[in-house]
């Protein structure tokens, strides 16, 4: 390409000729546009649901087990408190937490938000692993003792008592019309305990929470942890026997527990994560050949308008690759425009789901893939036609009127 | 420009034996060009005349490269050119040959001197100041930035002749250079293409229906029904 100024002249003209086709252009463009688009937000929208799922479970250990009871109508599920000591016998259970939560309004003075009341023992402090800013944690004796005291979580500070709180051990907050004290604030941790954040919690005596806030409101599980990943399915099964022996449970009769394991817990929301994704990329990758097919349409029109001006080329000395260029850069500045607009439409979309509170992840590296991917089929799609321009026989093409 | 030295006058620049060219339409198979032999020497100018559909603008064409012969051999410049690939011919027209249409085709919305510097462009480098030269020689030095729809048809053929001249062909092709304009215009565009052969020494090859311009040949070719009727 000895003259680069005239050869952008020639590709200008098509150009031209998609600004005179105006609205046709833009919606022979759409595919492409929505195909990059949708390539960029659905590698976004996974990235997200994988974060999600990885927070979610931030503060849990692979060991854990969860308890809970399954939602039937029949018999209340005597899984409680009471099956803890019994739990704790097995051998490889090292600790067990109860967790009774749900979300309440909370009240400092005239300051009323709403937050997590998680109710559990003294042993959660060492599952999750928490850090006192202030005070103490309470001890078991203060749920037997039903003394109402709770630990707040560090965000929860901050939304009673402001960004900048002092020293707040020793003050009373109010839940569902009574007092509690103040004993303990917790350092920021992040992240959350399955679907409870730690740091806008009111963390409560268990007792306590059952009987004077949440009651049969709350959501109730136990959390074990099995002293080794390998021992886990030994330990499921030792639970089942147990629970069933201290629920009264035989033969065939359902039981009233369910019990899973973290592994398998995050392993199945990452299944569905990644199905879901798969799904998505399928449909992005469709929308982006429609989008192709799109290029091609407009490069097939502008390789028959301009037939006559292909022949003259030749009939000047352009050799078939100099014509095939011409028509390709124009494949490839088309993909380019659709890139950019999708882009941009991504962008807005980003921002829109972003505002919901939608997970999503901004991933400038979903821009290079998309790039990639719209310039691919752009090119592969816009070669054919160019090819086509680049075999016209000359005589031909210059009778063409 | 360059002057083109007739070393040889005597030795053949094109050289064509039983040249046949046919058409397929559908299922009939048209034979326009039923066995056309012709030397043309270097520097002479010959004229090409026949009613319409005699095939002379056929044999232009194949003559200029533009369309390839179903049968018969044809040498350009001592080169055997029925074998070679599309891009070879396109190198040769781009480096041998010029062209002059009756319709111009110039490239629509490019200037005036950038359709001259055009050919340029596929060959060594661009000739910019050469096209200059050319287009100011021809009276068009205010119009190098005017586009093709802003030039009148003389002007349009002034700007297709320097394009045609840019790479210093040897032999010029011209299919009814003067059918689309005013007599004015086209005199003078025929004095152009005259004194570019006398003066300049290019072999021309002219289609013609004026039996005035094909007066000026050296020598008048005549085609009817796909045969030559008289010439060499």
């Amino acid at each position: 390409m000895k003259n680069l100024n005239l050869y952008k002249k020639l590709t200008k003209r098509s150009l031209e000729s998609l600004k005179k086709a105006g609205l046709k252009s833009f919606l022979t463009l759409l595919g492409i546009f929505i195909g990059s688009a949708t390539v960029v937000l659905v590698y976004e929208l996974g990235r997200g649901a994988q974060a999600s799922i990885e927070q979610q479970y931030s503060n849990m250990s692979v060991n854990t087990i969860i308890i809970n009871a399954p939602s039937t109508d029949g018999e209340k599920s005597k899984l409680g408190i009471d099956d803890i000591p019994e739990l704790m016998e097995i051998d490889v259970i090292e600790n067990v937490a109860p967790q009774l939560t749900g979300r309440l309004p909370v009240t400092y003075s005239t300051n009323t938000v709403s937050l997590n009341i998680f109710g559990t023992t003294a042993s959660i402090k060492d599952i999750v692993n928490l850090e006192l800013l202030q005070g103490n944690f309470y001890t078991d004796d203060a749920g037997k003792n039903k003394d109402k005291v709770v630990v707040l979580g560090y965000e929860s500070t901050q939304e009673l008592f402001g960004d900048n709180f002092g020293n707040v051990v020793g003050e009373n907050i109010i839940i569902n019309r009574k007092n509690y004290e103040i004993v303990g604030v917790l350092a920021y941790k992040g992240g959350s305990f399955g679907p409870v954040t730690i740091d806008d919690s009111v963390f409560v005596p268990y007792e306590v929470s059952e009987r004077y806030i949440l009651g049969s409101n709350g959501k109730f599980n136990l959390n074990l942890i099995v002293d080794d990943f390998d021992n886990i399915s030994y330990a499921q099964e030792l639970i089942a026997e147990k629970l069933r022996d201290l629920h009264g449970i035989r033969g065939s009769t359902p039981e009233d527990f369910r019990i899973r394991d973290m592994g398998s817990v995050v392993q199945s929301a990452q299944e569905s994560a990644r199905t879901m994704s798969i799904l998505l990329w399928s449909v992005g990758l469709i929308v982006l050949v429609v989008g192709g097919i799109g290029i091609m349409n407009i490069m097939y029109t502008s390789v028959l308008e301009r037939t006559k001006e292909i022949g003259i080329l030749k009939a000047l000395g352009a050799r078939d690759n100099y014509i095939l260029y011409i028509f390709l850069s124009e494949a490839v500045i088309l993909s380019f425009i659709g890139f950019v607009v999708g882009s941009i439409l991504s962008l807005l979309i980003y921002f829109g789901v972003a505002q919901t509170g939608f997970t999503i992840s901004f991933e400038p590296v979903a821009y290079l893939i998309s790039f990639v991917s719209t310039m691919t089929i752009g090119t592969v799609f816009g070669y054919y036609p160019a090819k086509k321009a680049a075999g016209l026989n000359p005589v031909d093409a210059l009778r063409y009127e | 420009m360059k002057m083109t030295p007739l070393q040889s006058p005597n030795s053949s620049i094109i050289k064509i034996k039983d040249i046949k060219r046919s058409f397929r339409l559908g299922t009939q198979t048209i034979d326009v060009l039923k066995g056309i032999s012709l030397d043309i020497k270097k520097g002479e100018f010959v004229a090409l005349m026949g009613p319409s559909g005699s095939g002379k603008s056929t044999l232009l064409n194949i003559l200029g490269l533009l369309d390839v012969p179903t049968s018969g051999s044809y040498m350009l410049d001592e080169e055997n050119v029925e074998k070679l690939s599309s891009d070879n011919l396109a190198d040769i027209r781009n480096k041998k040959l010029g062209f002059i249409f009756q319709s111009f085709n110039l490239i629509p919305k490019v200037s005036a001197l950038d359709n001259v510097v055009l050919p340029s462009i596929f060959y060594v480098k661009e000739e910019t100041d050469k096209a200059v030269q050319l287009l100011t020689k021809l009276g068009l030095e205010d119009r190098l930035d005017h586009l093709p729809n802003e030039l009148s048809g003389g002007q349009k053929q002034k700007v297709a002749i320097a394009r045609s001249l840019i790479n210093s062909p040897e032999i010029l092709f011209a299919d009814e250079p003067t059918g689309n304009l005013d007599s004015k215009s086209g005199d003078e565009v025929l004095e152009i293409i005259l004194n570019l052969n006398k003066k300049d020494g290019k072999t021309i090859v002219m289609v013609t229906h004026d039996d005035s311009i094909s007066a000026m040949a050296d020598r008048v070719v005549h085609i009817k029904d796909g045969y030559l009727v008289n010439g060499l």
